[in-house]
This record gives structure tokens, C-alpha cells and sequence, in this order.
């Protein structure tokens, strides 16, 4: 019932702030034997939403076994009811797939058990972690870029520069220096470093009033920290190598999915949603033992799921990405002022647009459609085109991110004619202004 | 020098030669300084090293290094009370010596080191189960700096709640004197700190709260977008209380997150004297093994020296709690020596648990040749730590810091000036750095029975932001140089930014550079004769 209700919500509230497509969904969503795009975009968020729901069903399964039915049947709850869970099956479709193998894939391997099965097991995980965790160079992975002794010498060198730069220094001999600034313990420090950047409280349980200033969505409600510590502490007290190796093992696995990655905070987070959930549900199941205890906790996390939910139909650009929702600007107005211009370029700024193009507009073909940025600040504006991009593209850049008030006034100037602007949130084409025009060259 | 670290030492030496401070405050339990009524007893104790070599830098942040000193002695104490091995005091203790923030702040005059060197022994105390010795450093502590006056009282309550639970049966049916003998520790350090309340019914001194407390700066707390109500207490999604609840809960908890710690720099630290480069808190390990050292001490909570660990940093972070940064180092400085000790429970867990997979691994290899490699590996690292914190805080410190703190020049440019001054009728100082006046005092060691006599034209007690005043022949202004190119016999002290070729052009002007720590300009001193 409370699954129903929870579901129900989450689909519910997707239907309602009708976000747009992003450019992972978009690569599956062309990739459907559909001929509706809008209906490929629904059928890829709902196989989303039940490889998520299976992951959380394999994992009440793998957990009822070692902590009982309660904390099994909560800790799914727990995942379903977490914004980053809502996000995911929304936006990122191979997180949810790889959280529903990585579920399935443990709970395999603590069924088996023996040693072989449990390495063999952990290669197959971590292999599906590096599949599927990244779409970007492999230089952009945290622990592998830590570990890169190119990058350990450049940092020695600026240090070195940076301490010459002293006019009275302290002089120590450089061969004292040699013993910390070299190769294999700076790479150390930034091996350490980007370990502990997963032991972030605030990102995982505080984001709803953090001061980090970072674009994430929530993954635990702030109520749920104090379950967390009470099933930490009972979690550390208790018996049983089944419950420490189980949440272990998760643990692990999520440890090496986040230094895998280099994404939005609650990516990285997600698949620690599962071992932390199982924690909180303990917490939950232990406290809940005493009287009244039950109520208060189901008020207040009540509460905090219908403020968060709400928050996010209340401020849609605060918490997605608002990058899709400058391209479906973008398009819309396109399709709208068709017969204005022969040509159409549209920046690339900030992501594909041919993508988004093909996605809005059907056919975008070539000769038609320029999917690349521009500079009208050096250039002069071809007659007969429409431009679709970042102010900075139209005036000049400016390093500060500050464009001046009276912009309007000088697209007249470089003949062009003003359609449409929307003006972002975020500041997503950094240099270039927060504030998307649709402009046709006269 | 930072200017609260010349504050510290300008008013020691206010009160050595006049028994007031520089406002002429007779023997202040606080120091009014820049209006934040700074707990004074710093500044007393540095009298006696400014005494020998005069104010200077070093006499100036010598009780702090002392207190640093003390601080690493007393971390030893504590250990052998967790620790009965040698072996293992002395690896725990190898930890401790290469803690980036106990060099840090014991090299800068800050008043919250000596209360958190205080306040470490009187948890020391309690650990000894003495309360009532406790009691003194305690109190001493908070005649330090603000923390403590919150947390020391915390301390000594949770520790008299702890020590009465078990009885909590008895104690229903029959009221018993040993009970409120409990309460004797908390009595008398209210009683020795007293002079401290009494002077703070002065509400000025609760300014400074009242200006930083997370109950003003946030409300209603709530995000705008989300406020639908006059009354934001009765609101739905921006009800008051859901979301000062959040902050309040994570200002606790973010002195528990690993990655503050060991390595995230919060904007509001970054640009303050707190900045530790290439740190966070912790070493980078010991923030890592946090985890699992809590881990180990809610197995071990049955013990009272372990519940101790865990009282000690829940009462010596409610001060910064309760104030609008989310993470302070500073006003939390009372609690590092707990989560160091957690730190290193957790590298021991650690050690047991590679010990655990080496002998299942191998069974028939004695477990002395593993410890023999995990010594090995411990020097490996150790040695080189302690080379790079020392270095990051003797040589990169000053780069990244943009020359200690200070980029203004005033170090190297007063002592320059001091040498001119007498022959020109008027200094006149602009500077963007904020309290700059407070170096043109302490650098030259300006009389303060002279400024104590400008007290009645300075800046209210109430007053935030720049409290710089004209005293003596300085003036204290923005130069307009179009209009001050006429005036004669004045020395200017220019930033950076005034153009220089304007001023070339005068007849009878002589520019002299004054360049900061980092080589570059910090300012300009002018002669228009």
C-alpha cells in the first residue's frame, strides 16, 4: 500500500513538472524501435522506474534473510521514498540499471558465499561499474586521476614554484623535501583525499539545507541521520558475520562506484542509498520498540517526504538540470519562427543539440541546421539566420559571468532582431551569460 | 600577523604598561578590541613574553605555541588511558605529532588554542574521574575564549548525568545527598566563573552572539520560494521548525563528516586565519578512520572513559552549533582532541582487521612478520607526513595565505615608516584591509595611554565592520590624489591600486614599495614634502 501510495506520487509528480529529456535518455530513447518519441521518453523512464523497484525487491530479499522482515520490507521504502531514487528513474536510466545488477549481482554473491564466488563475484560488479559509470574520458575519473603520476608531479612543481615565490622563506634542504614532495606520496595524499570525499554527511543526509551551494538532489531526508547513527550504533553492537559482511560488501561496492565517477553528488551517492537504507531501517526497527516511537517517526518522515516532494514541484529549475530545459526553450521557439530564416544554429554550449533538434523537431537536416557555438562579438551575423544560443555568443564573453543590463538594446545594433530569451537558474554556460536568446539576422 | 592576533598583543601590551586596555578598561575580564569583547585572559598571560623581548610577533604568539606544547603533553596523558601497551601509546602518540591543526594553531595567536588546551585537561581530569580538579582548567578555559562557557558546564553536566543514570531507580524512591554531590562539579565552576556572567549582564558582550547565532542570521530558515505564509512557523512546506531542525542537526553532525575534516575548505575558513592548506582538520588518514573508530567506541560505550569521547564532542561543538557557519574550526577547537583519539581507534580496528585477513590468509606465518611489514609501511608514510605538514605549514602556508594573513604590507612598511614619520606633520592611510589601524599600533608599539584617551571619539560598542579611527597624526581615509597632490609635509600610505605615474609627476614626492610576504606590492608609502 505505502509502495502504491510512494509510486503513485513520484509518477504523479513527474507528470506534473513534465521535465524534459536529457542527452542520456534522448541516445535510448532514438535507439527504440518508436516511431513517437514522447512515447519512447515515457517507456524509458517507466523500464527505469522497475529496474529501480527491482533493485530495492532484490534487496528486501537479500536482507530479509539477515535482518528480518522488517528492516528488510523498510529499507525498501527507504530507497523508494529518496528523491535521488525519483531522480534517477527519471533522468538517468543507466544508474537504474546498474544499481538492478549490482543488487542482483551481490545478492548472488552472498548467496554462494565461498571465496572464489565472493572475488569472482566482486570482478563482475566492479566490471559493471566501470561499464556503465562512465561515458567520459577515462582522465576524468577521480581515483584514476589521483593516481596518474604525471598529475602528482605537476602538483610537485607548482608547490616547489609557489614556495620559491617566498621572499623570506624558510630554508629547508631540498633533499628533506624530496622525502614528501615525490611521486609516490603525493599520489598517495590524492588517493586519500578523493577517499574521503566520500564521507560527505552533508551531501548525503543535509542537502536540503546544506550551504555547499552544489546541485543535487536530496538522497536521505535530514530525520533520517538520526536513524542512521541509532542503526550504526546497533549495527556495530550486534552479531553476526552475515549482517557485517553484507553491509560490507555494499559498501564497498558503492565506495568504488562513486571515485569511479565524476558526476552530480547524488549520482555518485546513489547506489550508497542501499547499504545506508538497510542502516536506517535498523535504526528505524530498534527504536521503534519503544512506545510512540513508531508514530514520531512515521509523522516525521511523512512530513519530510510530501516538504521535499513539493519542493521539487515548487522549484524544478533549483533541483534538475537546467540544461535540457534551456534546449526545450530553444526548440520550441525554433519550431515556432521556422519560416523567419533559411538557416538555424543553435549552440552547442552546453550539450548536443542536434539530440534535442531531433527530439523536438523530427528532422533536423544539415543544410539546414549549424549545431555549433558562435561569436557575433568578432563576426558579423549572417542575414537570414536564426541563432539560438548564450548571450556571451551574441556580445562578447565576459570572464566575471557579468552581462550588461541593456543587452537588448544592442542586438538592433548587430542587425538582429530578438524572438525569444529565457533566462536560466543556474549559470550552466559559465562566461557567457545565464540568459539563452533566440535572435534572427535580418 | 592576522589583526586578532595583533589585537591580542597590542592590548597585552596595553595592559602591561597601563593595567588597562586600549580603550582604558581597568583590568577587562574581556577585551572590547573590534567589538567582539575578546575573553581576555590571552592577552594576560602574554604580558610576561612581551615583558622579556618585547611585542613583537613572537612574544605575541608565544602563549600559543605553549599552549601547543602543553596540548601534544596532555594528548600523551589521555592516550595512556585508552591505551595500556607502549607500543601502542607510543604509535597513537607518533599519530598526534603530525596533526596538521595542532601545528597550525599553535603557531598563530589564537585565544580558542589556550582554551582548548585548558579544556583538554579538564576532560583529561574527568577521563581521571577527578570532577572536581577539572573544574579549574575548565574555568580557565572559559576565561580564554567563548566556547567553553558553553561547553565546559555541557561537559560537567553530561558526566553528572552519567554517573547518576544507573541510579535512576533508587534516586525515585529516596532522595539521597550522594546525588546532589553529582552537582558539585558543575556548582563550583559556575562559582568560579562567575565574574564572567556578572560582566556579561553588560549585554554588549552578548552582542557578539547575538550578531552570529544561527537563529538570527537564517530566519525563518526556510527557502523563500517555499514560504507561502506570513507566519512561518505555521507554514507547510517552510515550517520554521523542520528546517532550523535541519540545520541544527547538521551543523552537529558535519564535525563527524570525514571529508571536513580531512579535506573540504569552506569558503568562510578559506580566507581566515582557521585556512590550513592541504587540509582539511585532521591528517588525511586519521579523517578516513573516523568511521570506524566510531564504530569501536559504540562497541566499547559500556565504558564510561568511552561515553566520555562522546559527551566531550557533542558539548564542545554546541557553541559552534549554534552559530550561522556551518562548520567552524575554530569555536569547535575543544573537540579535536576526541576526534583524533576516535581517529585512532579506528586506525588500530583497522590494524586488527589486516592482522585478521594476514593470519587467515597465512595461516602458518607468524604474526610477527606482519607486524613487521605494517611497520615498515607506518614509517613509510609517517616520516614523509611529517616532513610535508611541517613544510605546508612553514613555507606553503605563507603563499597560499598570500603572506601570513596579511597582504597590506604592514610588517615590512611600518617599521619604514616609524623612520619618517617625525619629520612630516601627517600620515595618511588608505587601505582596503579591514582594522588596519590595529597594525600602525602594534607595530610601533604606539603609546597606549595615548589611545586609551581617544576611547570617548571611537566607534560605538555596537558598531560592526570597519572600526579604524584617527588618532595621534593619522588619518585614517581614501586618497584623492587630483586633491591631495597639494597638500605638503604628508606621508601617504597607498594600496596597490593608486596609480603611481600621477604621483611621479609631483616635485617633492618619493615613492618607497613596500612588498608583502609573496613578493608583491602590499603598499606604498608616499613623501609630499
Amino acid at each position: 500500500m505505502a509502495l502504491v501510495v510512494i509510486l503513485g506520487f513520484q509518477v504523479e509528480l513527474s507528470n506534473f513538472i513534465s521535465y524534459p529529456p536529457n542527452q542520456e535518455q534522448l541516445h535510448l530513447i532514438f535507439a527504440l524501435p518508436v516511431g513517437n518519441y514522447a512515447l519512447g521518453f515515457w517507456l524509458v523512464k517507466i523500464v527505469s522506474l522497475l529496474l529501480v523497484l527491482a533493485a530495492a525487491v532484490i534487496l528486501r530479499k537479500t536482507i530479509r534473510g539477515i535482518f528480518g522482515e522488517k528492516v528488510a520490507t523498510l529499507s525498501g521504502l527507504v530507497v523508494l521514498v529518496s528523491p535521488t531514487t525519483y531522480a534517477v528513474w527519471n533522468l538517468h536510466p543507466t544508474d537504474a540499471l546498474k544499481a538492478f545488477l549490482v543488487t542482483l549481482l551481490c545478492y548472488f554473491v552472498l548467496r554462494f558465499r565461498s571465496g572464489k564466488a565472493i572475488v569472482f563475484g566482486l570482478v563482475i560488479i566492479l566490471s559493471v561499474l566501470v561499464l556503465l559509470s562512465n561515458n567520459q574520458p577515462l582522465s576524468n575519473i577521480p581515483i584514476l586521476t589521483a593516481l596518474k603520476p604525471s598529475a602528482a608531479e605537476d602538483e610537485i612543481r607548482d608547490r616547489l614554484n609557489s614556495e620559491m615565490s617566498i621572499v623570506s622563506p624558510i630554508h629547508i634542504p631540498l633533499s628533506i623535501k624530496r622525502i614528501a614532495y615525490n611521486k609516490p606520496f603525493f599520489i598517495y595524499k590524492d588517493v586519500l583525499n578523493t577517499a574521503i570525499s566520500y564521507g560527505d554527511l552533508e551531501s548525503v543526509f543535509f542537502q536540503e539545507v546544506n550551504t555547499l551551494g552544489q546541485k543535487s538532489f536530496v538522497i536521505f531526508f535530514w530525520p533520517e541521520f538520526v536513524l542512521f547513527v541509532f542503526g550504526l550504533y546497533w549495527w556495530a553492537r550486534g552479531h553476526g558475520e552475515g549482517r557485517k559482511s553484507f553491509i560490507a560488501l555494499l559498501t564497498f561496492v558503492a565506495f568504488v562506484d562513486f571515485v569511479m565517477q565524476n558526476k552530480p553528488t547524488y549520482q555518485q551517492f546513489f547506489l550508497s542509498i542501499f547499504p545506508l537504507s538497510v542502516l536506517i531501517s535498523l535504526g528505524a526497527v530498534k527504536l521503534g520498540k519503544y512506545r510512540l516511537f513508531p508514530i514520531f517517526i512515521a509523522l516525521i518522515l511523512g512530513y519530510s517526504f510530501l516538504v521535499n516532494y513539493v519542493d521539487i514541484a515548487t522549484r524544478p529549475a533549483y533541483w534538475f538540470d537546467n540544461r535540457p530545459l534551456v534546449y526545450r526553450f530553444i526548440f520550441q521557439e525554433v519550431g515556432k519562427s521556422q519560416s523567419q530564416s533559411q538557416h538555424v544554429r543553435v549552440t552547442s554550449l552546453i550539450g548536443n543539440p542536434e539530440l534535442y533538434c531531433r527530439f523536438y523537431l523530427g528532422i533536423c537536416p544539415s543544410s539546414r541546421y549549424i549545431f555549433d557555438s558562435f561569436d557575433l562579438a568578432n563576426r558579423p551575423a549572417k542575414g537570414g539566420v536564426l541563432y539560438a544560443g548564450f548571450l556571451g555568443e551574441y556580445i562578447g564573453r565576459d570572464l566575471e559571468n557579468a552581462m550588461p543590463t541593456d543587452w537588448p538594446d544592442r542586438f538592433p545594433k548587430k542587425g538582429l532582431s530578438i524572438l525569444a530569451s529565457y533566462t536560466t537558474r543556474d549559470t550552466i554556460a559559465y562566461h557567457y551569460g545565464d540568459t539563452a536568446v533566440i535572435a534572427v539576422a535580418k | 600577523m592576522g589583526f586578532d592576533e595583533a589585537a591580542l598583543g597590542y592590548n597585552a601590551y596595553s595592559l602591561l604598561t597601563t593595567a588597562r586596555d586600549e580603550y582604558g578598561n581597568f583590568l577587562p575580564l574581556s577585551l572590547r578590541s573590534f567589538n567582539d569583547y575578546k575573553p581576555a585572559l590571552y592577552s594576560y598571560f602574554s604580558m610576561l613574553p612581551i615583558l622579556i623581548v618585547g611585542l613583537n610577533d613572537v612574544s605575541t604568539r608565544a602563549v600559543s605555541a605553549i599552549a601547543g606544547i602543553i596540548t601534544v603533553g596532555l594528548l600523551f596523558l589521555v592516550l595512556k588511558e585508552y591505551f595500556s601497551e607502549r607500543v601502542s601509546i607510543l604509535m597513537a602518540f607518533s599519530v598526534v605529532i603530525v596533526q596538521p591543526w595542532l601545528l597550525h594553531y599553535s603557531r598563530t595567536a589564537f585565544e580558542s588554542n589556550l582554551a582548548a588546551m585548558f579544556f583538554l585537561a579538564g576532560a583529561w581530569l574527568l577521563i581521571k574521574e577527578r570532577p572536581i580538579w577539572s573544574t579549574i582548567p575548565f574555568a580557565l578555559a572559559a576565561y580564554s575564549y567563548h566556547s567553553p562557557r558553553l561547553a565546559a558546564p555541557l561537559l560537567l553536566l553530561f558526566f553528572a548525568i552519567d554517573r547518576f543514570w544507573p541510579h535512576i531507580s533508587t534516586f525515585r524512591k529516596s532522595l539521597s545527598r550522594d546525588y546532589l554531590k553529582l552537582a558539585v562539579p558543575l556548582i563550583i565552576f559556575i562559582i568560579l566563573t562567575l565574574p564572567i556572567f556578572i560582566s556579561m549582564r553588560d549585554s554588549l558582550i552578548l552582542k557578539r552572539y547575538q550578531q552570529s547565532n544561527i537563529f538570527k542570521v537564517f530566519y525563518p530558515f526556510a527557502p523563500k520560494e517555499l514560504i507561502t505564509s506570513d507566519n512561518p512557523w505555521l507554514s507547510f512546506p517552510a515550517n520554521s521548525i523542520y528546517w532550523l531542525g535541519g540545520m541544527l542537526l547538521g551543523h552537529a553532525a558535519s564535525y563527524f563528516s570525514p571529508i571536513n575534516l580531512g579535506e573540504r575548505i569552506y569558503h568562510t575558513v578559506r580566507f581566515s586565519p582557521m585556512y590550513i592548506p592541504s587540509f582539511g582538520i585532521l591528517g588525511w588518514f586519521e579523517s578516513l578512520m573516523l568511521i570506524p573508530g566510531v564504530l569501536f567506541l559504540f562497541k566499547q560505550i559500556g565504558k564510561r572513559k568511552y561515553r566520555l569521547l562522546l559527551y566531550w564532542i557533542l558539548a564542545g561543538s554546541a557553541p559552534a552549533v549554534v552559530t550561522w557557519e556551518w562548520f567552524h574550526p575554530l569555536r569547535s577547537l575543544d573537540i579535536f582532541p576526541a576526534l583524533l583519539i576516535i581517529s585512532i581507534f579506528g586506525l588500530f580496528s583497522l590494524g586488527r582487521g589486516l592482522l585478521s585477513i594476514f593470519q587467515r590468509m597465512f595461516p602458518g606465518v607468524r604474526p610477527a612478520i606482519f607486524y613487521g611489514l605494517m611497520a615498515l609501511v607506518y614509517v613509510g608514510v609517517f616520516i614523509p607526513t611529517l616532513v610535508f605538514v611541517s613544510e605546508n605549514e612553514l613555507d606553503y602556508m605563507v603563499y597560499a595565505n598570500h603572506g601570513e594573513y596579511q597582504p597590506g604590507g604592514f610588517k615590512e612598511g611600518i617599521p619604514i615608516l616609524v623612520t619618517l614619520q617625525d619629520k612630516y606633520d601627517k600620515v595618511i592611510i588608505d587601505t582596503p584591509h579591514a582594522q588596519a589601524y590595529i597594525f600602525f599600533l602594534f607595530y610601533q608599539r604606539f603609546s597606549p595611554e595615548v589611545i586609551q584617551r581617544y576611547a570617548p571619539i571611537r566607534p560605538t560598542p555596537l558598531t560592526e565592520g570597519d572600526l579604524t579611527f584617527n588618532f595621534a597624526n593619522y588619518e585614517f581615509r581614501k586618497i584623492d590624489w587630483p586633491k591631495d597632490k597639494y597638500l605638503h609635509h604628508v606621508i601617504f600610505w597607498a594600496s596597490p591600486n593608486l596609480n603611481l605615474d600621477d604621483v611621479r609627476r609631483e616635485p617633492g614626492t618619493r615613492i618607497i614599495k613596500i612588498k608583502n610576504a609573496i613578493g608583491t606590492d602590499g603598499a606604498f608609502i608616499i613623501t609630499k614634502d
